[in-house]
């Protein structure tokens, strides 16, 4: 046999290879993981019900918004779509895929300073495996790189690190009762020392996560959404000058800085710690941030509450 | 242009398929024009740096080929011609280091003078080209070989693509033959190239960069974690950095092959050493024969005194950590690794033992064992610059070892090891097995596929670079 006809038999055996593996992996992978309920994103985006009241954000949505309470005790839909770890480019694209189907009266974007600055563009990695059930991800994820218009045909691209994460929910499902509110128990071994320490704001902007921020702005403001952009507490004691304030003021969108929030207990029994609360402390949060968001009055007079270091909530 | 990003694998199938278009006796100028491009593509400006490094070597060179002249002038000669490339190297890597140091030491005794810095960012693989050159100058000298008397050819020589940025070391001897005459397509370069990219791609993007996400948690944060999760860093570390840099290095060496250009081996299976110096025949293959060749062996080798002989072996590690990075950390863990061969030396005195690689017993795994742990130990002082992290990192290691901290990095990387220590394992005492490269032409292809699969799906794309090109 000639070389170049041996080469081209071979690079055909791998391409055939790769090509079969990635249909035969993509095809399970989207039956298993995403087409499913097993996760909270592929529940929330599968549900056929609106909640009144949708949570977005990282981690400190995850654990600070207390939705059974919401749920049952103030007869309020809500549900908390919070994941670890996330940014904006993941709950711009998050948004743009659950707002096609769903309409909440109310949005609460849980952010931090941060969340403007720093290297967070491929933190919308973690929907790609949506991607088969979304082209609004998919156009957030062209958006944050160019390449990926091409690279995302694939799908072991497609769920690249993400495999083993999602495997996870191989053997349970997503547990509906809990409305997607991930408390952190107050006896929870993880809990870490915290510190006392004054922070200054990051005042540096990332360009495509300013831009995802402008994008869910205008997306809930073309879809009548109510857009509250909500900063939770933390025990850190920071400035007030980093830049989403004038970006949501300049847009006419709401803020609740409730950085400062304390509880009349020792830091230490409703921290768990330096930026999440335990389930003590969501709870009594929520209760606040819940009575905050209702009184009509209070806030509509004002775009943006702060809570002052001296209010204690009992 | 990064081995692991789109544009190489663009730049690689284009020069692949070009180079077997143009006829064989123009290859080398396809390939000269190729390998400035890619190099271009870093800091254009650096591109005159690369060109004044390949001038002077061919001047050097030329001149030291004059037969009539005396030996004395050639030894000027050479030396003038190492001591140019040296200087530029000295300047954009040492210079910093060197004022800083001093500005250090006039300070403590109270004298305090502004030192002017050099802020230039330093160029891409110039270590490597500039010890190309200066070996091949010294070869020139020693008359190992003919001078080379087409200054395209010498340039492709000092700026070959596949090696400029991070190695393997290239010598005139083996290589510029190759330019000179290269081969016809074939299956096994083109497609046994390919299969070594791929091999180096998965242990630099699965394993190396994966583990780096750990290892960066861990030591960029060291006051915050306990000696557990330090120690276990400091194992990752050292699996992080031979995946880098001989994934590097296989990538390099896959794509030259498929050139039908075969370039010299830089690793072989480095943690199943059974001593230091076995460590070292296998480590950095490329940069070790150097340092044997041009500083060693010139300072008298092992064919002296045994104080002599000692001095001779810390001082070749010192220049080697020296050349690794401009910092006391880096000079610390040559002279460290110096002082390990030579109390392996004296311990091993009288006893002229056969190096027997590839036996399997339970004694050499202990040793294997023994070694790893020592390596292990010396790339902490690689890894931590500061002495003060080093001291957080021994006392925690002493009195805080509880559980390390796991995350999800640990289970994809935990796998991607695993793969890697079965096939060196096979490799290193089983060699008769083969996967990738078996000869049945599906079962190979099909392996390799597989292999292409896994790391879509198990790599970190969105990683720095390597590691060595900081060095």
């Amino acid at each position: 046999m000639k070389p170049i006809v041996k080469i081209f038999c071979a690079l055909l055996i791998m391409t055939i290879t790769v090509v079969c593996v990635d249909i035969v992996f993509g095809y399970i992978a989207n039956t298993i993981f995403t087409a499913s309920s097993r996760t909270k994103v592929g529940y929330a985006l599968k549900s056929d019900v609106s909640p009144e009241l949708l949570f977005v954000g990282s981690s400190r949505a995850s654990h600070h918004y207390d939705t059974p309470f919401i749920n049952d005790s103030l007869g309020i839909s809500a549900f908390n779509l919070g994941q670890d770890g996330r940014g904006l480019t993941y709950h711009d694209a998050l948004l743009r895929a659950y707002l096609q189907h769903h309409t909440p009266n109310t949005v609460i974007l849980e952010l931090l300073p941060e969340d403007l600055s720093g290297q967070i563009n491929n933190r919308v990695k973690a929907l790609y495996p949506y991607i088969a059930n979304s082209e609004e991800i998919k156009n957030v994820a062209i958006n944050v790189d160019k390449d990926n218009k091409y690279l995302l045909i694939s799908n072991l691209l497609r769920y690249n690190s993400e495999c083993f994460q999602l495997s996870k929910n191989l053997f349970k499902y997503f547990n509906a009762d809990s409305y997607g509110y991930i408390p952190l128990k107050s006896n929870s071994h993880q809990k870490r020392e915290l510190e006392e320490k004054s922070v200054a704001d990051d005042t540096t902007v990332n360009k495509i996560a300013k831009e995802c921020l402008i994008d869910i702005i205008t997306l809930c403001k073309k879809k009548n959404i109510n857009l509250i952009v909500s900063f939770s507490p933390e025990y850190y004691i920071r400035s007030n000058e980093n830049p989403i304030f004038a970006i949501c003021d300049s847009m006419g969108i709401k803020v609740v800085d409730a950085r400062r929030f304390r509880l009349n207990l020792p830091a230490s029994e409703y921290f768990n710690d330096n930026f999440h609360l335990n389930d003590l402390g969501a709870r009594a949060y929520t209760k606040y941030f819940m009575d905050l968001i209702m009184d009509d009055m209070r806030f509509d007079s004002l775009n943006y509450i702060e809570v002052d270091t001296t209010l204690v909530y009992n | 242009m990064s081995f692991t990003s789109i544009n190489f694998i663009v730049f690689i199938v284009v020069v692949v398929v070009m180079n077997y278009i143009i006829p064989r006796t123009k290859r080398w100028l396809f390939l000269l024009a190729a390998s400035y491009y890619f190099y271009l593509n870093w800091q254009p400006i650096y591109g005159l740096l690369l060109l004044g490094t390949s001038v002077i070597t061919y001047l050097s060179a030329l001149l030291m080929g004059d037969e009539g002249k005396p030996k004395r002038y050639r030894k000027w000669i050479c030396a003038v011609g190492c001591v140019l490339p040296l200087a530029s190297l000295g300047l954009f890597k040492y210079y910093n280091f060197i004022t800083s140091s001093i500005h250090g030491v006039l300070s403590s005794l109270g004298v305090l003078i502004e030192m002017p810095r050099f802020d230039l960012l330093m160029p891409i693989g110039i270590s490597f080209y500039t010890f190309t050159a200066v070996g091949y100058l010294i070869d020139i000298y020693r008359k190992q070989y003919e001078v080379e008397r087409n200054f395209f050819m010498l340039s492709l020589f000092i700026g070959f693509f596949a090696q400029i940025a991070s190695g393997p070391i290239p010598r005139g001897s083996h290589l510029l033959p190759q330019l000179r005459s290269p081969e016809n397509l074939s299956y096994d370069n083109v497609i046994g190239g390919l299969r070594t990219m791929i091999w180096g791609f998965f242990m630099k993007l699965c394993v190396a960069d994966r583990l780096g996400i750990y290892v960066d948690t861990i030591y960029g944060n060291i006051t915050e974690h306990n000696g557990g999760s330090l120690f276990l860093a400091s194992l990752l570390y050292t699996i992080q950095i031979y995946c880098d840099f001989a994934g590097y290095s296989l990538v390099a060496i896959g794509a030259a092959r498929m050139l039908g250009i075969r370039l010299m081996d830089n690793f072989r299976r480095p943690y199943f050493s059974t001593s230091l110096k076995e460590f070292w025949c296998r480590w950095h293959i490329s940069l070790s024969s150097w340092f044997r060749d041009y500083v060693y062996i010139p300072l008298g080798g092992s064919r002296v005194s045994k104080p002599k002989h000692i001095f001779n072996l810390i001082a070749t590690f010192l220049v080697s950590g020296l050349w690794h990075g401009a910092a006391w950390n880096f000079l610390l863990w040559g002279g460290l690794h110096g002082v390990g061969q030579s109390v392996e030396k004296m311990a091993s005195r009288g006893t002229k033992k056969k190096m027997d690689v590839s036996s399997f017993n339970p004694f050499s795994l202990v040793k294997v064992f023994l070694v790893f742990l020592i390596v292990n130990f010396l790339w902490v002082f690689f890894r931590l610059e500061s002495v003060n992290h080093l001291h957080i990192f021994f006392v925690k290691l002493c009195t805080d070892l509880g559980m390390p901290f796991v995350d999800m990095t640990l289970v994809y990387g935990g796998v991607a090891v695993l793969l890697l220590f079965i096939k060196d394992l096979i490799d290193e005492y089983w060699p008769g097995i083969k996967f990738m490269n078996s000869n049945n032409i599906v079962v190979s292809n099909c392996a390799t596929g597989l292999l292409v699969a896994v790391i879509l799906l198990f790599g970190v794309f969105d990683s720095s670079s390597f590691i060595y090109f900081q060095f």
